[in-house]
């Protein structure tokens, strides 16, 4: 009985591919987009973690300092004086090969005979012992992976050219490390590990360690803990690996979450064509089900039918959809690594890890969307009364009754999403959840508001085209329940769109207008290279002093980017020696106070960016206990400055206060004031004269430039995943279109019968779809802005810290309109070119 | 009497259909002469090429041989845009399942095939009242034809292929979907509009009901039309 | 119904094997053992040879000699705690030269000289057996031996000297919850072994080292296991080894013997096997008696018999367990048995060296006394 049942739905379903396809496209995009997402961000912070777990094998803990890492006599000092087991101290740098410098090998120096018990992944050569005495014993050796090597063409014994400040260095391959596993390689891609002695030669920094990595017994940790804490200088900190992962994935959360929701977006709008598909067959089939009911099938049968066929959608759906996510993800991987890259942490390799755990979670979301976009047609089909097969004018009246409790469910959602939005305090989550429940309780609203829309557009064309322009809004308001669905998913899509859009605008703006107001002196001479390497401190000095000497300059400005320890995690801290001029580069959160600047030279204090607040809590007058060498020193905050540099904050203190308790580091960068009505352009070939090759000097324009050049790649991602989320809504708006116009194909016949020429009818459907596009866009309009408005002033400043300033850009909005107006357009084309080929005759005997 | 004067001239007639990839031969060498204002009526078994027939005539389907000539106008020659402004013009419809526009209420559903012709105002729709009140529908007109009885639905449809002056109107099993009764009512109403207006109208039917008022009675058997005195 | 579950099951099996594809496998790389040893029998150009026997000059000599290229100062004792629990020790610090010359270099780490040390406790009692080792290169000093005075060290390993010259000698060793503590000082002056301190190990001239002993330190400490704090008095040994060849070819391991016997007697035997099951006429011993100069004893002169074998549980290996030891000319018949079967040390380097007992008869009397006994080569 079962099966002849199934087999009358699935003789049905096989009849109407278009639907079937359009069902399939909606689950598998909507999966692929959520996996692809999960993936590459999972993978990203993976492939961290593995490296990391590769090179440090099973250190718990590390010790580190600020960026000018630890001085070796510490190690001597834990080992020797202490008797601290367990370590293993590291030094280690990125360096480009010289034959291909696009690949930066990160070089790691390592004392190959410290500890055994770290197991790292670098021991397990084909001779270890051998290779370990070889990196001792031979200077300048170094071990590779063997697929490092076989992608640069080396073996044993060949040479591997490093690019270092000083010139090139060679490093003769002894070993090469073959990997336990296809992870461990991957683990190993573009890493060298050397002796120490060897990277302290190559890099220049004599006497220095980047960290030592420890292993803390599980049995007592805190004995060990607390004897190291009592060895450790105060600038220095011992950081738990697993806490270490656990705040690079909370660095990340922000980003993570936003991502994410943008693959849910997807997943939303797949929910509306898998509804609207289960709808259309539930509806199409009513005499179907209805005959059934009156030859005794019961209503669970007629509901297990149809779910049955859901969830094979659904799981054929979402098996294409990981498919489809896997491949997305190895697309998705290299713009997500990039922006960890840009704004979290270093990334080393570029490889999908995939866990049953991501892949269980699609196909939860998969079937979990299906089914409850299946629960209204499912309600639908057992509403169908055995005793007549309802004609499509009651389903309509009976969609426009379900319609009020749907206007108020939609009005409910708005209201919970402006509560949820504004009530929910700090929580990213639920200031993404609030743009959800608009966006969704908005779609709710769009067949009502559709429904007024259509009767204005009648009678106004009504008027001036008579019944021909009465039909289009006519046939949009006839089937409501069908063009609404499709009207609400692209009104989201677009909404999202233009919210999106806002948003990114306004920001780009704010860190336009921003960069315009920090960017005070004339030229920029940044200093790259390693803030550990010897002497530096002293020949930036020099620097300084020869650019300061030029009589087209009349002052200069240096700023020092570092990293600091508080509460045993680095921060960020610039130290600035500010002139009059550069101090008009900060901008403060609240009224300036002018002694401000005296007490920022003289004081132990700080000012910190708005993101550094807004992480860290802090406001104005709070102190902040700093790490340093000769302990915990509390520094007083002055203000906070707007800063769009980065997404976790920093510190800024004068470079006075910086040297009473750290080392000097040199400069990063020094900024140049050229003496009034000085020509640039000379001053700049002046200085260049002066200043050795590889320094980069830059104007403030092409600084400017550059940053908002980075700022386009940070949001690359973004972009790609919303015009995804749009692309998926827009096939989705066109399949159901198509769909809806093929349905009507008798009717469109009728209308050729009377008269209609092939080019009316192209008209009429246009128009229809057209006028669809449009009340989507009109709708979009509005709910784009409050996303926008919720995107700029809740999640965003949620997510990183920063204010924007809200940028209405009348284009983004007439983007939004058009871009709604074409897809539907779009999608009316094909339905009309085939009704025109099509005889009248045919189409009357259509079904 | 010379073939000129003959309102429609059909000759050679074939028409397949290809189905599941056999043809299925429709016609075979059809001819057929109608004069103005006759009212004829074709019988036939199910799937004999009734619906067919009135399909080519109407110009909404092609013969794969053969000339129909309407009023001097050989369909046949004419371009799909050509047929379709002819159609529009000249032929009015009535089908079994009465295909009225769902969207569009009772009165502009008459409207429709006017406009199609040229924008009209008033003039339009008081001949549609009229007509609508000759078939006793004057209350209906705001209506929406689901709301209608399959006998209103009819008559609003009767109205609809009359309501442009066509000097052709073909019924398709008009009384098909119609109880005896109500099917009678509509019959005896499209033979009164027709014959007044002085119409042409060619009937396909299996009710052997309506014979009674035609002034000819063909009968499609074997792919060719055969007379059938009555 | 069913045939939606059996595409549930595909499906599964689907995601398994993508999983599978992606999964990492568990790794574990680790040093192989006994690849230490080849880097040591390597190529010993530019090393300087030990040819001859040669004046000794302290303290400069209980320093390293960097040129040769291995070298160790060798710790063993027994030891007792007042309620007559006793206990093993050794503490050793190997010194190999990676390479027989240095670089110059600005950083610290260039260094080629690396130590090992190899640290044991032999708790008779609780029938365990401790074990550790470390390694270090003598950078910033995290390991070395100083030629001025005495101290040799490896990270918070020590062997010191603290008054200046070697003794009284303090010895420093934590392993986890196994420490030593010991203040050892000097019954017996200093042992030159073999010619004059010159010790061969086999025909080939270069194949041998200098060698020197303190063959009884009285000892006195603590011995913490466990957190247990055990004070403890004893007996200790000294060796002082270094070379740049000790094996040939032909040698397979030795069997090396360091006895205390209770009338002031000390002896010190070993036996170089050969890979053909014979035993090299290299080995040699010394006998110190209580009151007179050592006494050189040849290959001839002793005769070792196996009494019993054992099986490393570890490592599947066989070493001899209980021997008896026949000197004719000194009138000296000993049976030596380990305090504790398992004293094999599992380490990058793999031998088996444990503390043992011994009872015997001297010159007619009888004797006992406690030693440690060395299996290398199994």
């Amino acid at each position: 009985m079962n099966t002849i049942l199934n087999r009358a739905g699935r003789n049905f379903l096989l009849r109407h591919p278009w639907q079937l396809a359009l069902a399939l496209l909606g689950i598998t995009l909507g999966v692929a987009v959520v996996i692809a997402i999960d993936l590459a961000l999972d993978s990203a912070l993976q492939s961290f973690k593995q490296v990391e777990q590769t090179v440090s094998g099973k250190a718990t803990h590390r010790i580190a300092g600020g960026e000018g890492g630890l001085d070796e006599a510490l190690y001597r000092k834990l080992r020797v004086e202490h008797g601290i087991r367990n370590l293993a101290p590291v030094l280690q740098t990125y360096l480009p090969i010289q034959q291909n410098p696009k690949i930066k090998l990160r070089v790691i120096g390592i004392d190959p005979f410290a500890e055994n018990a770290f197991r790292s992944g670098w021991q397990s050569g084909q001779d270890g012992a051998q290779a370990a005495i070889r990196l001792v014993a031979e200077a300048n050796t170094a071990i590779i992976g063997r697929q490092t090597a076989e992608a640069l063409g080396l073996s044993i014994g060949d040479e591997l050219i490093v690019a270092t400040g000083t010139g090139d260095r060679r490093l003769r391959i002894v070993d090469l490390i073959a990997p336990a596993s296809a992870v461990a390689a991957e683990a190993l891609s573009n890493i060298v590990i050397a002796d120490i002695s060897t990277v302290q030669e190559i890099t220049g920094w004599f006497g220095r360690l980047s960290h030592i990595d420890v292993i803390i017994p599980e049995t007592d940790p805190h004995k060990v803990q607390a004897r190291l804490a009592d060895i450790l200088p105060g600038d220095v900190s011992l950081v738990s690996i697993a806490t270490q992962f656990e705040s690079m994935q909370q660095m990340t959360e922000a980003f993570s979450i936003n991502l994410s929701a943008m693959g849910l977006l997807s997943l939303l709008v797949g929910m509306f064509l898998i509804y609207n598909t289960m709808t259309f067959l539930v509806l199409q089939r009513r005499g179907l089900i209805g005959n059934l009911r009156l030859i005794g099938v019961t209503r669970r049968q007629i509901s297990r039918m149809i779910l049955t066929e859901a969830l094979i959608l659904a799981a054929i759906g979402t098996m294409l959809g990981i498919g489809l996510g896997l491949l997305l993800g190895q697309v998705m991987l290299q713009p997500v690594t990039a922006t960890v890259d840009t704004l979290y942490f270093r990334v080393d390799r570029l490889s999908l890890s995939v866990s049953p755990l991501q892949i269980g979670k699609a196909v939860l979301l998969g079937i979990g969307a299906t089914l409850l976009a299946v629960i209204p047609p499912l309600r639908e089909a057992n509403r169908f009364s055995p005793k007549h097969a309802l004609t499509r004018s009651q389903l309509e009246s009976g969609s426009r009754r379900l319609s009020r409790s749907i206007l108020l469910l939609g009005i409910l959602l708005i209201a919970a999403g402006f509560a949820i939005g504004f009530l929910s305090e700090t929580s990213i989550k639920l200031g993404l959840a609030s743009v959800f429940l608009l966006l969704f309780g908005f779609a709710l609203l769009t067949p009502a508001t559709t429904l007024a829309v259509m009767s204005c557009v009648e009678t106004l064309s009504g008027r001036l085209f008579g019944i021909l322009g009465k039909l289009p809004p006519r046939m949009v308001g006839a089937e409501i329940s069908r063009t609404g669905v499709a009207i609400a998913a692209l009104m989201i899509a677009v909404a999202a769109t233009i919210g999106m859009n806002l948003m990114i605008d306004s920001f780009r703006v704010t860190v336009a207008q921003w960069l315009n107001t920090t960017l005070q002196a004339d030229l920029y001479v940044s200093i790259a290279g390693d803030k550990t390497a010897r002497d530096k401190a002293v020949k930036d000095r020099q620097l300084k002093a020869i650019i300061a000497e030029l009589a087209e300059v009349d002052q200069v400005s240096t700023v020092l980017h570092t990293q600091v320890v508080a509460d045993d995690m680095p921060v960020k801290v610039s130290a600035f020696e500010l002139t009059e001029a550069s101090k008009n580069g900060f901008v403060f959160k609240q009224a300036f106070d002018t002694g401000l600047w005296r007490a920022f030279e003289e004081q132990e204090t700080v000012i910190v960016t708005e993101p550094y607040a807004y992480h860290n809590k802090v406001k104005a007058g709070d102190t902040i206990a700093l790490q340093t060498a000769k302990g915990l020193q509390d520094f007083k905050i002055l203000g906070i400055y707007y800063d769009y540099s980065g997404d976790r904050g920093r510190l800024a203190m004068s470079r006075t206060q910086y040297l009473r308790y750290w080392p000097d580091l040199g400069y990063t960068g020094i900024g140049v004031y050229g003496v009034a009505g000085s020509d640039l352009n000379v001053l700049e070939s002046r200085l260049r004269d002066r200043l050795p090759q590889a320094l980069d000097l830059k104007s403030s324009r092409a600084i400017f430039d550059a940053s908002m050049q980075v700022f386009n790649e940070t949001f690359l991602i973004t972009e790609t995943l919303r015009w995804l989320a749009a692309g998926i809504a827009f096939v989705g708006v066109f399949g159901s279109l198509m769909a809806l116009q093929f349905e009507r194909t008798r009717q469109l016949g009728i209308l050729r019968a009377i008269g209609m020429t092939p080019g009316q009818l192209t008209g009429l459907i246009c128009a229809e779809t057209g006028l669809m596009g449009l009340t989507a866009g009109l709708i979009a309009i509005p709910v784009g802005l409050l996303v926008a408005y919720v995107l700029i002033y809740i999640v965003y400043l949620r997510s990183f810290g920063w204010t924007m300033t809200f940028h209405l850009n009348p284009t983004m909005l007439i983007q939004g309109l058009l871009l709604a107006v074409f897809a539907a357009l779009l999608a009316g084309i094909l339905p009309a070119y085939r009704m025109a080929r099509t005889r009248p005759a045919e189409a009357l005997r259509a079904e | 009497m010379t073939p000129a004067n003959n309102f429609i001239e059909i000759d050679g007639l074939t028409k397949n259909y290809r189905e599941t990839g056999r043809p299925v031969t429709i016609f075979d060498n059809l001819s057929l002469s109608v004069k103005r204002g006759e009212l004829l009526v074709l019988l036939g078994r199910s799937g004999s090429g009734k619906s067919t027939l009135l399909n080519l005539l109407g110009g909404i389907d092609r013969p794969d041989s053969g000339r129909i000539v309407i009023d001097g106008i050989e369909l046949t020659s004419l371009s799909e845009h050509r047929r379709t402004l002819f159609r529009r013009h000249h032929i009015g419809f009535v089908f079994q399942s009465y295909q009225l526009i769902p969207t569009l209420t009772v009165m502009d559903n008459l409207l429709l095939p006017l406009e199609l012709i040229q924008p009209t105002g008033k003039a339009g729709r008081n001949k549609a009242a009229e007509l609508l009140n000759n078939l006793d529908l004057s209350d209906r007109l705001d209506t929406y034809p689901d709301r209608l009885s399959g006998g209103e639905q009819q008559r609003v449809a009767i109205a609809r292929a009359l309501i442009h002056d066509p000097l052709l109107v073909l019924a398709d099993e008009p009384t098909g979907n119609l109880d005896l009764q109500t099917g009678q009512q509509v019959m005896s109403l499209l033979d009164k509009l027709v014959r007044q207006s002085g119409k042409t109208l060619i009937l396909a039917t299996h009710s052997r009901e309506v014979m009674g008022i035609a002034d000819r009675i063909l009968t499609i058997r074997d792919h060719s039309l055969i007379e059938t005195d009555d | 119904m069913k045939k939606i579950l059996l595409f549930f099951v595909l499906c599964l099996i689907a995601i398994m094997a993508v999983w599978l594809y992606f999964s990492p496998v568990d790794e574990d790389p680790a040093f192989q053992e006994s690849s230490f040893s080849s880097p040591l029998t390597a190529d010993s150009e530019g090393f300087a040879k030990v040819l001859e026997p040669r004046p000794f000059l302290f303290p400069e000599d209980h320093g390293a000699h960097n040129y040769y290229r291995s070298e160790w100062w060798y710790f063993t004792g027994n030891l007792e705690a007042p309620n007559g629990r006793r206990f093993g020790y050794q503490l050793t610090f190997f010194r190999f030269a990676l390479a027989s010359d240095s670089i110059e270099s600005e950083s610290a780490w260039r260094d080629r000289q690396l130590y090992m040390a190899h640290f044991t406790v032999t708790d008779v009692e609780g029938r365990r057996f401790h074990s550790a080792e470390r390694f270090s290169r003598t950078a910033l000093d995290l390991a070395g031996a100083r030629n001025d005075r005495f101290q040799v060290w490896l990270h918070d390993w020590s062997a010191e000297g603290i008054n200046g010259g070697i003794f009284p000698m303090r010895l420093k060793a934590e392993h986890r919850d196994i420490a030593i503590d010991l203040l050892l000082n000097a019954q017996k002056p200093l042992v030159l072994q073999g010619d004059r301190g010159f010790s061969r190990k086999s025909d080939q001239p270069g194949n041998a080292s200098y060698y020197y002993s303190y063959t009884r330190l009285s000892t006195a400490g603590s011995i913490s296991i466990d957190g247990q704090n055990f004070p403890v008095t004893g007996n200790s040994w000294m060796d002082r080894e270094w070379s740049t060849s000790a094996l040939s070819e032909d040698q397979a391991g030795w069997d090396w013997f360091s006895l205390q016997l209770s009338d002031d007697t000390e002896l010190m035997v070993y036996q170089l096997r050969l890979k053909d099951g014979g035993i090299d006429p290299h080995s040699s011993g010394t006998l110190i008696p209580a009151r007179s100069g050592p006494e050189a004893l040849q290959v001839e002169d002793v005769k070792i018999e196996v009494l019993d074998e054992w099986t490393s549980p570890h490592s599947k290996r066989t070493y001899p367990s209980r021997w008896r030891l026949t000197i004719p000319k000194q009138q000296l018949q000993l049976e030596v048995e380990p305090l504790l079967n398992d004293q094999e040390l599992n380490l990058a380097f793999r031998y088996w060296e444990g503390a043992a007992s011994v009872t015997g008869t001297h010159r007619g009397q009888p004797v006992t006394g406690f030693g440690y006994v060395e299996l290398t080569g199994y």
